[in-house]
């Protein structure tokens, strides 16, 4: 089908195709897996102060009255 | 984010944790996980609505009607990415053309475009063209204008 579209296209024509959700595709889940393995290391991309960022607003939402979940 | 600091939906129906929300999960391989965060009775003037946290926590705000979601959702100092749950594609049309976002999806996760799309937002969320696709080019070209007499 996709070629059928492609030839029925004019001299400079762009075919724009959008994919489904994808998430539970093979290759995610397997990229998934690797994260969780004990040997995986994360990389110097996230580090304390990402998280200990996180906490401070999860202690904030609690201050301000939301109700966690 | 998600992928790196939290424990997946999909992983937590397996079985694979029993922490509860907002709450630092221990796992031997060197990263840092969070459960994942979920925030309900959220009002718009909180700061965990207007800041941005950049982790897995989310807040849920209550309205009364798709309009007033709408002009929630658009108010906000940021614009990257915005996302709607519908049926209707009344709503969902309404919805791509109306948030004040530079990335609207209808039932996705607003998080993770292809390469090939342009990617960036609006307001505080954005900064001159867009990476990724065609406007690439434009992101990654510096203009300079030069004159000579001879």
């Amino acid at each position: 089908m996709l070629a059928r579209l492609l030839w029925s296209l004019p001299a400079g024509g762009v075919l724009a195709v959008q994919m489904p959700d994808n998430t539970n595709e093979p290759a995610l889940m397997l990229m998934e897996k690797v994260e969780l393995k004990a040997s995986t290391h994360v990389g110097p991309v996230v580090d304390r102060s990402q998280l200990d960022q996180d906490l401070r607003y999860i202690a904030l939402g609690k201050e301000e009255g939301a109700k966690l979940h | 984010m998600i992928r790196i600091f939290a424990i997946s939906p999909s992983a937590r129906r397996r079985g694979r944790s029993s922490t509860r929300a907002g709450e630092v999960l221990n796992r031997d391989n060197p990263a840092f996980y969070l459960q994942p965060t979920l925030f309900t009775e959220v009002d718009n003037r909180m700061r965990i609505a207007r800041e941005e946290i950049f982790g897995p926590v989310a807040g849920v705000i209550r309205v009364k009607d798709y309009d007033e979601a709408v002009a929630v959702a658009n108010d906000t100092d940021f614009g990257l990415s915005a996302g709607i749950c519908t049926a209707s594609l009344k709503y969902a049309s309404h919805f791509k053309r109306n948030a004040e976002a530079g990335m609207v999806m209808v039932n996705l996760p607003t998080a993770g475009v292809d390469y090939h799309v342009p990617f960036g937002g609006r307001k505080g969320s954005s900064y001159g063209s867009r990476e990724q696709g065609r406007y690439a080019l434009e992101f990654y070209t510096a203009v300079k204008t030069a004159y000579t007499q001879p």
